[in-house]
């Protein structure tokens, strides 16, 4: 018998991610989306199947898929400078017959100071004419490394929905809806709301608008934008402005057949540039 | 049907550095604390004996009874009374503190340990031991890290650098029992930015409840500091011109809890028509 390995190590990864998402507050999406912010999804292609969005933004032929991803926020600073703030995320995603499950795991590291994890199922379908649907239940947990303060725990759901055209699709996604509070104030997200426009690939390539509200005891606007390249379905620019804070990304991919590898760069003005490397894989 | 095929070592590879990265960035390391060894007196005068100042750094008084200092095979009680250092306080030990209240008389915190352990004049490391016998401070000195070491004492310029390393200590013009070391920070590097403790736990619970923001600047300078929160929004501007020292809560602009996690403090210096950036990092834990 042949031994199936590819499934194997995509099943033996999705175990050990159990079932803990990217760092609550994160500045930058953690994955192949850091290059556009998120704004730029394509059904069939990297970024829908990256385990770190919602599963109803995939609807291609790949049955499974992994994918690793890390990045490195902002500079090295006046202090400290040996200690990194560091995130790594790992997940996959399977889809049967028009179903698509989304498991991702990420481990957050402060200065090796303080740590977050998340972990994020999403269960999406392209069942539903005219739009499909998924839903999200992500669990955090934050802590100090000392353990001398026992770590906080949280659960949230989040609701998405992708309505594709022909010549672009809207998403619509509702996140951070608390299942369990943190017992002290401080480890929430905000409930926030996204809505965007993602066009499918033309002359131009793709292009998307992502706007924002975050209910963090006021309410906050943030609006990306972001533009896609593909050169010959093998190699990828893209670039993203957002506001709130105003930052700026761009990105480089190169993919062969189920492989893809992403570099990412985004640049606050006073923070300085994080770096993110995403290596993907999907098979069928 | 197409599958993907990759090569198993190429796999291998990859699954390992990303392993290799995880675990390095999950490795514990123990945070600092607040207290301090700021300046140091190892070279004894006839009319001044030893003597050492520890600074709590924090924004609460911290008691030191039962706490220790010395050697790693030596230690010595510092005292076993209560003994509260105050917030952004400082405490003096000294070996002889008729002798030290006669050459500095202004100096009131201070400490004479039933037992001292002497300083040794060229190089040598100390450490501080709190009440449950935690390592809590290190700081070592060497005279080859200094060109015109007589019998001046060694101030800290920096509580954030290790106290074990040569960055962190200037020869002091004067020397400053009890009072912060001012000018040797404006001496040492200009316009100068500390923060601590990290972690800084605002929780009213007594203990590093407040963050310490130091500014040093030269007399020409001006700057604006401000706290960004790891999702690199702005939680608020100090007040302006900033005062020496400032004590944030971990509340935001906006009156609400900064959230727990990494945060930012900046300041944005202008100096003779130049402006440059001083950045430090931070963790917040409620």
């Amino acid at each position: 018998m042949t031994p199936r390995r590819p499934q194997g190590i995509a099943i033996l990864i999705l175990l050990i991610a159990g079932f803990v998402f990217p760092a609550s507050r994160e500045p930058v999406p953690l994955g192949y989306s850091m290059a556009t912010f998120g704004a730029i999804i394509q059904q069939k292609g990297i970024s829908g199947r990256e385990p770190f969005t919602p599963a109803c933004f995939y609807a291609d032929t790949f049955r499974y898929g992994v994918t690793v991803a890390g990045i490195d926020y902002f500079d090295p600073m006046d202090n400290l400078e040996s200690s990194h703030m560091v995130q790594v995320g790992l997940g996959g995603f399977c889809s049967v017959k028009g179903f698509t499950a989304k498991l991702s795991f990420a481990h957050f590291d402060a200065l090796r100071i303080y740590f977050e994890q998340q972990g994020t199922l999403s269960l999406g379908t392209t069942k539903i004419p005219f739009v499909n649907p998924s839903v999200e239940i992500s669990g955090y947990r934050a802590g100090l490394y000392t353990g001398d303060e026992p770590a906080q725990t949280r659960l949230d759901a989040g609701a998405s929905a992708l309505i594709p055209f022909r010549i672009a699709a809207i998403s619509l996604s509702c996140l951070h809806i608390p299942l369990k509070n943190a017992a002290t104030e401080g480890y929430t997200a905000p409930f926030t709301v996204r809505a965007g426009v993602h066009t499918t690939a033309n002359a131009l390539g793709s292009q998307g608008i992502l706007c924002e509200a975050e209910d963090d005891g006021q309410w906050r606007f943030r609006l990306s934008l972001a533009e896609e390249y593909w050169v010959f379905n093998r190699a990828a620019l893209a670039a993203a402005f957002t506001t709130n804070p105003v930052m700026i990304s761009f990105g480089v991919t190169v993919a062969w057949r189920g492989t893809a590898v992403n570099a990412a760069f985004a640049d606050h003005p006073v923070l300085g540039w994080s770096k993110g490397l995403t290596i993907d894989w999907a098979g069928k | 049907m197409y599958r993907a095929r990759v090569p198993k070592q190429k796999l291998a590879f990859a699954v390992a550095a990303v392993a290799w990265w995880y675990i390095c960035a999950a490795w514990p390391q123990s945070p600092g604390t607040a207290i301090k060894i700021n300046e140091i007196f190892p070279r004894a005068q006839t009319d001044c004996p030893e003597w050492l100042e520890l600074a709590n750094t924090s924004g609460v008084s911290i008691n030191i009874k039962n706490w220790k200092y010395g050697h790693l095979d030596d230690s010595c009680l510092i005292t076993a009374t209560d003994f509260f250092v105050p917030a952004n306080g400082f405490v003096v030990l000294t070996k002889d503190m008729t002798l030290f209240s006669a050459k500095y008389p202004a100096t009131v915190s201070v400490i004479q340990p039933v037992r001292w352990r002497a300083l040794d004049n060229y190089h040598d490391t100390l450490y501080v031991w709190d009440s449950s016998g935690v390592l809590c401070e290190s700081a070592g000195w060497d005279s080859h890290w200094f060109d015109s070491w007589t019998d001046q004492s060694l101030a800290r310029v920096s509580l954030t650098v290790s106290g074990l390393l040569p960055e962190a200590w200037v020869v002091a013009s004067k020397a400053s029992p009890g009072q912060p070391n001012s000018d040797a920070m404006w001496r040492a590097s200009g316009a100068q930015l500390d923060i601590g403790p990290i972690p800084f736990t605002p929780n009213n619970d007594g203990k590093d409840d407040f963050l310490s923001i130091q500014l040093s600047l030269p007399a020409a300078a001006t700057a604006v500091v401000s706290i960004y929160g790891f999702d690199g929004r702005k939680y608020l501007d100090l007040p302006t011109p900033p005062s020496r020292q400032f004590l944030w809560n971990g509340i935001a602009a906006g009156g609400r809890p900064a959230p727990a996690g990494p945060f930012f403090v900046v300041a944005e210096i202008s100096e003779n028509g130049n402006k440059h950036m001083i950045r430090k990092k931070g963790i917040l834990w409620r």
